[in-house]
C-alpha cells in the first residue's frame, strides 16, 4: 500500500465531518518570556478523550454507512487510539473492540471499559501482526487503523488546516512521529496551502526510527527503549508511511527524555495543560532551537500520562 | 472607616462591550465537556470553562485588561496597582507588561510561591503585607503611598465587566446551560458571571463554589446577614475569606441561588479529576466548583463549571496527583 498526501479538498471534508464531534482546540502561546522561538500550542489534549486520535477516528467511522456498523468497530490498540474509538462508538451507540497487547497497563485497560468499550488480550506478537494483517479472531466488525488509512490521515489534516486559521504565517509545525499518521496528515494540509512553512517531525531519542530511516534512506531496524514517552516509538517505521513521511516532512528533531520531561513540568506550570510524553515531544524541540526561529506551532498530541509519573515530573524528577 | 457604594449588576451591554475590548488581549477559553462515568455524573453534564489556559493563568485578565483599556492615558502614566491574594496581581502584571505601564502589587504574604515568582518575572514590584491588609485595601479601595490606577480586583465596574465576560461566553457556547458554578473570592466575580448568565438565560442557576476553609457567603447566607468566621489557610489561597465584603453582600445575596461549599478533601479530588480526565491543571479555587458540581450541590441538568485558575505550587500538584491533601 502506497499513500498520497490529503487533499484540501478531503481536509475540508474531514473539517466538516468532524466539527462538533472533536473540540476546535485553541492554539495558545506558550507563556514562557525567553527562548530561541516564538512557541504556539495546539492543545489536542484538551479532546474529550485527551488526544488527537479523536479526529482521525471519528472522520473515518462517520464515512462508514450505519448499516455496516451494526457488528461494531474495533481497532488495535490499547492506548490513544482505543480510547478515541471507545468514545465515538459510544456515541454512535455501536459496540467496540480494541484488540491489546497483553501487558497493557491496568489504567489503559479501565479507560476502554470506562467508555463502554471491550478489550481482546493478545501476546505482543500477535498484536503487532495486526498493524499489518488488520485482522484478528474473534474481532468483529470494521476495522479502524490507528494511522495507516487515508480516512484517519484526513481527519489529523484537520490539525493543520486550523492551525493556518488562527496563525497564517506560521513559519514550523513539530508534531509528534509514532505511526506517522499524524505528522503526514498534518504536513498535507500545511505544505498545500503554505509549500515554504517547515513541518518536522519529533522523536524521542530512546526510539527515534524515523531519523534512522531518513538518514538509511530507508525503514531501518533500531534498538529500541521503552521509556514514559511510551505512545511513540517502534523499532522501525511503518514502510507505506516512510515513502510519504520523507516527501512531506522537513526531517526529524531528535530530543533527549529529560529535554521531553522538562517540557512536560513547563506546560504544567506555565501553560497549566498536561501533556503525555509524545504531546512534549514537540515542544522540546522547539525549545532547544531545533525548528529554527519565528513562529513554531508544536502540537500537544495528548495528555494521556499516568498522576504518579506526572507528579514526579513536578518534583523534579524523571520517571 | 470609608464606606463604599453597593454594586449593581453588570449590564450586558457593558459586558458586549468588553468582551470585543479584552479580544484580542485575553484567550476566550473552551468550554469542554467533562468526561465522567455514570455514577459520578448522575445523569448531568459537566461542562469546563477553562480559565486557566489564559496567559496570566486566570480569568482575571479579562477584568484588568478591561479596566486599562477604559482609563485615561494621564492615569495610566503613573502606572497600575493592585491588591491581591496572587491571580489578580498576576494579571495586572501582566498586562502591565503587555501595555508597557508600570506595576506595583501589594500580595498577601500567604500566596503561593509560584505566583510570586511569576510577578517577579514580569517586571512587577512586589509589596508582601499581612493578608488581612489585602482585605482592608480592598474594603476601602486606597493604601497610603501608592501612586497611579488602582485595579480592584473585584469590586470595579470596569474589572467587573471585563470578568462578565466569562458568562455571555458559556451561554453563547452552551445556549441550554442549566447551572453555572463560580468560586467566591471576594464575590465580585461570581456576581459579575452571574449578571451575565441571568440576562440572557433567566432561568440559569448561579452558585457560588466555596470551600470550608474561610466559606464567609455561605456563612452569611446562613446568619441572613454579613457574618464574620473563622478563615484557616489551606491549598485553596485564591478563595476562602473571614468575611463577605459589605459592597458586595446585597448584590450576591440577590443574584446567586445559593453557596456550595465543598471539603478541602473533595477539592483536592476535584484537581486530581481535572487533571486525569480533562488533562489541565487547575488551582484549588478552580476546581472548588468542579468538586461542587460532582457532590450535587448544583441541582441537576448542564452545569457549566467555571475553572477560574491554574496557578498551583508544583509540589502540591504532586501531592494532589499521589491521592493526597496538601497541609494535611
Amino acid at each position: 500500500m502506497r499513500y498520497d498526501p490529503v487533499s484540501s479538498d478531503e481536509a475540508k471534508a474531514a473539517q466538516r465531518r468532524i466539527s462538533g464531534r472533536a473540540v476546535r482546540t485553541p492554539l495558545v502561546r506558550l507563556n514562557l518570556e525567553s527562548g530561541p522561538a516564538e512557541v504556539f500550542l495546539k492543545l489536542e489534549n484538551l479532546q474529550p478523550v485527551g488526544s488527537f486520535k479523536l479526529r482521525g477516528v471519528t472522520n473515518a467511522v462517520l464515512q462508514i454507512p450505519k448499516a455496516e456498523l451494526t457488528d461494531g468497530v474495533w481497532t488495535v490498540s490499547a492506548g490513544n487510539t482505543a480510547q478515541a474509538l471507545a468514545w465515538t462508538a459510544r456515541d454512535l451507540g455501536v459496540p467496540m473492540t480494541a484488540v491489546v497487547p497483553e501487558n497493557a497497563p491496568e489504567t489503559k485497560l479501565a479507560n476502554i471499559e470506562r467508555l463502554g468499550g471491550s478489550y481482546l488480550k493478545a501476546p505482543f506478537e500477535d498484536f503487532a501482526r495486526v498493524f499489518a494483517t488488520r485482522s484478528y479472531p474473534g474481532a468483529s466488525g470494521r476495522f479502524i487503523h490507528p494511522f495507516s488509512d487515508p480516512a484517519v490521515m484526513a481527519g489529523n489534516a484537520t490539525i493543520g488546516l486550523e492551525i493556518l486559521e488562527d496563525l497564517p504565517d506560521v513559519d514550523a509545525v513539530v508534531a509528534a512521529y509514532g505511526g506517522g499518521g499524524l505528522c503526514c496528515g498534518i504536513a498535507s494540509a500545511i505544505k498545500s496551502a503554505r509549500p515554504d512553512a517547515k513541518v518536522y517531525a519529533a522523536e524521542a531519542a530512546t526510539s527515534a526510527p524515523l531519523a534512522a530511516a531518513l538518514d538509511a534512506g530507508e525503514p531501518t531496524r533500531i534498538d529500541y527503549s521503552l521509556s514514559f514517552v511510551d505512545a511513540m516509538g517502534s523499532p522501525i517505521v511503518q514502510p507505506e508511511m516512510f515513502s510519504l513521511a520523507r516527501r512531506l516532512l522537513d526531517g526529524s528533531l531528535v530530543v533527549g527524555l529529560e529535554q521531553a520531561v522538562d517540557a512536560v513540568r513547563i506546560l504544567a506550570s506555565r501553560n497549566h495543560v498536561i501533556a503525555e510524553g509524545g504531546g512534549a515531544v514537540p515542544v522540546a524541540a522547539a525549545l532547544a532551537g531545533m525548528a529554527g526561529r519565528g513562529k513554531v506551532a508544536c502540537v500537544v498530541s495528548g495528555g494521556n500520562i499516568d498522576p504518579a509519573r506526572l507528579a514526579t515530573i513536578l518534583e523534579g524528577g524523571v520517571p | 472607616m470609608t464606606t463604599t457604594r453597593s454594586l449593581r449588576r453588570v449590564p450586558i451591554e457593558d459586558v458586549r462591550s468588553a468582551q470585543e475590548r479584552i479580544a484580542d488581549v485575553t484567550l476566550r477559553v473552551p468550554l469542554v465537556r467533562l468526561s465522567l462515568d455514570d455514577s459520578e455524573s448522575r445523569g448531568n453534564e459537566v461542562y469546563l470553562k477553562l480559565e486557566n489556559l489564559q496567559p496570566s493563568g486566570a480569568f482575571k485578565l479579562r477584568g484588568a485588561v478591561n479596566a486599562i483599556r477604559l482609563a485615561d492615558e494621564a492615569q495610566l502614566e503613573r502606572g497600575v496597582w493592585t491588591a491581591s491574594s496572587g491571580n489578580m496581581a498576576l494579571a495586572v502584571a501582566w498586562a502591565a507588561r503587555y501595555f508597557g505601564l508600570k506595576c506595583v502589587c501589594v500580595v498577601a504574604d500567604v500566596s503561593p510561591d509560584a505566583k510570586l515568582d511569576a510577578i517577579r518575572d514580569m517586571g512587577a514590584d512586589i509589596v508582601k503585607v499581612p493578608w488581612l491588609e489585602v482585605l482592608e485595601i480592598c474594603r476601602v479601595h486606597r493604601r497610603d503611598g501608592m501612586d497611579g490606577l488602582f485595579l480592584h480586583p473585584f469590586s470595579d465596574p470596569r474589572v467587573m465587566a471585563g470578568n462578565a465576560t466569562v458568562g455571555l461566553e458559556i451561554v453563547e457556547d452552551l445556549p441550554d446551560v442549566d447551572a453555572v458554578l463560580v468560586p467566591y473570592g471576594g464575590g465580585g466575580f461570581a456576581v459579575s458571571v452571574a449578571s451575565a448568565v441571568k440576562a440572557l438565560r433567566p432561568g440559569a442557576r448561579v452558585y457560588a463554589a466555596e470551600v470550608e476553609a474561610g466559606p464567609a457567603f455561605a456563612a452569611s447566607l446562613s446568619a441572613g446577614r454579613p457574618t464574620e468566621i473563622e478563615h484557616p489557610t489551606s491549598f485553596v489561597s485564591g478563595i476562602g475569606s473571614p468575611m463577605v465584603f459589605e459592597d458586595v453582600w446585597p448584590l450576591a445575596r440577590d443574584i446567586l441561588d445559593g453557596s456550595v461549599v465543598s471539603t478541602l478533601e473533595e477539592t483536592a479530588s476535584a484537581v486530581r479529576l481535572v487533571a486525569q480526565r480533562a488533562r489541565v491543571v487547575a488551582e484549588g479555587a478552580g476546581a472548588s466548583s468542579v468538586a461542587g458540581a460532582l457532590s450535587g450541590g448544583a441541582g441537576e441538568g448542564k452545569i457549566a463549571c467555571v475553572l477560574s485558575g491554574g496557578n498551583i505550587d508544583a509540589d502540591k500538584l504532586a501531592v494532589i496527583l499521589r491521592g493526597g491533601v496538601p497541609g494535611h
